[in-house]
């Protein structure tokens, strides 16, 4: 690279980091109100590893098209501990769904009956913030870690909208498509700062509505919800991203 | 002296009730003695009559328009000539065989009922508010039903406007009052030609303050005895036990088709066949494509779908041609198509987590709260009995997982002592329960406090 081009990336740099760090000083010169609470709402895409054990090919596949669902969270989190960054109780619930096409039986031929797959996950984690880039060093950057545990209630809807049935030809025993799966998660992500592009208006933020800060973020996660390995359960867990919205308050 | 007694009533309780005046239309309904059933609502002050009503109204036989025979009399209901009787109504200046249901305050000029006012007769009931009239003042108050009724009170009936019910009033707030038409004024003596017609109410002011201006106010009705073409079956999608069947209606805007009927049969029918031929059908249908369930996979149905007005007039199956034919197939589901794949996941719910299991044995403490907590408290209703139905269903399950796994036990034991706690809350200890609340709630208003403080 030569200097003249290694110059202007560097002073691209400049410009662009000067200001939020500049901003951010200036908020944080203000006294803040007390903050314990942060809600996140975030979304992405889902695709459960449904077929980790026991499916011998992968009917996901062939009935949503390889389509990743869509999920939805919103998640509490109460912060308990706020030296050297904050710790804190999470408690998490959202819903994913997807539809797809029956398969004409004894084939893998796409019929025109909706199947619909849905499941409603609860989860409890501990989540630490690692802000003190933020409330030290004026860098609106806050990485985060996540472990916890998942409670995931689902269900199958067949072509007229009732919960599926599959009757087993040999035994005649009815299952029902519904029930739960326990399992648990890791998560890390990384949360920046929106007050910094606008100091005056995120003190306004606080002094009028309560919320301290405001960020959007970008979450790895990683889900095992499979009764804890049971062979006999759904993994509803997968390898994700999520992006969201989070207020602290 | 009798007669007397509302208006003396009226001039003690609804003292001054000047200002503007207003006729209100609540309701509209048709009455024959003993059924009373809606006439299609379209909008306010608007009402619509279709020909299947019309010809119930009128008494006359149902003609359907697969054949060319035309409606026909079947009974001497409608038979005296409305124009005749509203002549005579006017030459005697008796009233009519129109009933004011709620006569307060009225001086109806009441005269015999015609012949055509057998209870049976089919009759328009139409309830009325109207409100701000002055008082004590005098007026006329008129009812006129036909196609062509004039704004103002007309002196007599006409061919296309039966001046229907006349009487003196004193004014008087007249919430809900009713007024029964016979239908044959307003549809006439025949369903054969579609057309507008008019219930009208007219306020003539005859008393001190006739300055007043009249008023009138109008319902209208129309009679559409035109039913809307057949739509045309684009698709009929088999699915497991269902069919879904999709069209197109050529109707235009002026045909008014709101709903449509989907019918099926495992053999060819019309509207003449339908029920020897076991078919059956829903009216009803907005949804397109429409989605007919509960049939069986691998037998023949014959569908067809027809356009209803807002009249309720109904396109008409006359020929099986017009039928589309489809059978049902077996159609794996998402589950279906896991389990077929071998799939192991047995479904079920295992909320309880199966304490047994956690705790180490069915006689500890935690495990018997819960009994007494499924026993007294979920088994008190249905949902929690549906809860105990499912958790016998699904326990082995979970307690083998639980048991597969002892090092689950500590994790299962935490996850229990929430629903444990509420046990004992609920069951043995309200009192502890309110001192838990109280506490919260002094506690979380202490944080305030204190936040308040720390942000001042």
């Amino acid at each position: 690279m030569s200097p003249s081009r290694r110059l202007v990336r560097w002073a691209l740099l400049a410009v662009l980091t000067v200001p939020s760090l500049a901003s951010a000083q200036l908020y944080n010169q203000e006294k803040e109100s007390p903050r314990n609470h942060q809600i996140e709402i975030k979304f992405g895409p889902y695709k459960p590893s449904l077929y980790a054990k026991g499916a011998s090919n992968t009917p996901y596949d062939s009935v949503f098209g390889g389509s990743s669902m869509f999920i939805a969270k919103l998640e509490y989190d109460y912060q308990f501990f706020q030296k050297g960054g904050s710790l804190a109780v999470g408690f998490e619930m959202g819903i994913a769904s997807i539809t797809g096409d029956g398969l004409v039986a004894g084939t893998s031929t796409a019929s025109t009956d909706e199947t619909k797959f849905r499941f409603v996950p609860f989860s409890v984690s501990l989540v630490y913030h690692m802000d003190l880039f933020a409330t030290k060093w004026d860098v609106p950057l806050v990485p985060y870690v996540k472990v916890g545990f998942d409670y995931v209630v689902w269900w199958i809807t067949d072509g007229v909208g009732d919960i599926a049935h599959y009757k087993d030809p040999k035994t005649g025993e009815d299952f029902e498509g519904r029930g739960d799966t326990w399992g648990y998660h890791v998560a890390a992500g990384l949360k920046i700062l929106l007050d910094v592009l606008s100091p005056s208006m995120a003190r306004t933020f606080d002094v009028e509505v309560g919320v301290n800060n405001s960020y959007i973020f970008a979450e790895f996660l990683y889900a095992d919800i499979s009764d804890f390995g049971s062979g006999g359960s759904f993994n509803l867990g997968a390898i994700t991203g999520l992006f969201g919205l989070a207020f602290e308050f | 002296m009798l007669r007397l007694l509302p208006i003396l009533a009226s001039l003690v309780l609804l003292p001054g009730l000047a200002g503007a005046q207003f006729i209100t239309v609540t309701q509209a309904r048709a009455f024959n003695g003993s059924t009373t059933e809606d006439v299609r609502f379209v909008t306010t002050k608007e009402y619509a009559i279709g020909k299947r009503a019309c010809e119930k109204y009128l008494g006359l036989a149902s003609a359907s328009a697969c054949s060319a025979s035309a409606s026909t009399p079947t009974a001497d209901a409608g038979s005296t000539d409305a124009g005749v009787l509203a002549d005579t109504v006017a030459a005697t200046d008796a009233g009519s065989d129109v009933a004011a249901l709620d006569a307060t305050g009225a001086d109806a000029k009441g005269g015999a009922p015609g012949k055509e006012d057998a209870a049976s007769a089919w009759k328009l009931r139409i309830t009325v508010n109207v409100t701000g009239l002055t008082n004590p003042e005098l007026y006329k108050l008129g009812v006129a039903a036909g196609p062509n009724c004039p704004t103002t009170m007309p002196d007599k009936s006409t061919d296309d406007c039966t001046l229907a019910y006349e009487a003196t009033l004193l004014g008087l707030t007249l919430n809900g009052r009713e007024y029964e038409i016979p239908m044959k004024y307003l549809l006439g003596s025949a369903c054969d030609t579609s057309k507008s017609s008019y219930v009208r109410f007219y306020f003539k002011w005859t008393g001190v303050a006739a300055a007043n201006a009249d008023k009138e106010d109008k319902v209208l009705f129309e009679l559409d005895y035109d039913a809307p073409e057949l739509p045309v079956i684009d698709s009929l999608q088999p699915g497991e036990g269902n069919l879904k069947v999709a069209y197109t209606d050529p109707n235009d805007s002026t045909e008014k088709v709101k709903t449509f009927g989907v019918y099926r049969g495992t053999a060819p029918f019309t509207f003449a066949t339908l029920e020897s031929s076991g078919a059956s059908g829903s009216t009803g249908v907005t949804a397109n494509p429409y989605q007919l369930t509960g049939l069986a996979n691998g037998t023949v149905y014959y569908v067809g779908v027809t356009a209803i007005d807002q009249a309720g007039n109904e396109s008409e199956l006359c020929d099986p041609n017009e039928l589309v034919t489809g059978t049902p197939i077996a159609v794996d589901n998402f589950w279906e198509a896991y389990k077929g794949a071998g799939g192991q996941e047995k479904g079920g719910f295992t909320w309880c987590f199966v304490a047994t299991a956690a705790f180490g044995s069915p006689m500890a403490g935690e495990v018997q709260r819960l009994r007494t907590l499924r026993d007294r408290v979920l088994r008190a209703d249905a949902g929690g009995r549906a809860l105990v139905s499912l958790y016998y269903r699904v326990g082995p399950e979970a307690a083998r997982i639980v048991t597969d796994h002892p090092w689950l036990r500590p994790l299962a034991r935490t996850l229990l002592w929430p629903v444990v706690l509420s046990a004992v809350l609920l069951l043995g200890a309200p009192l502890l329960l309110g001192t838990s609340l109280a506490g919260l709630t002094l506690a979380l208003r202490a944080v305030a406090r204190r936040r308040a403080r720390r942000t001042a």
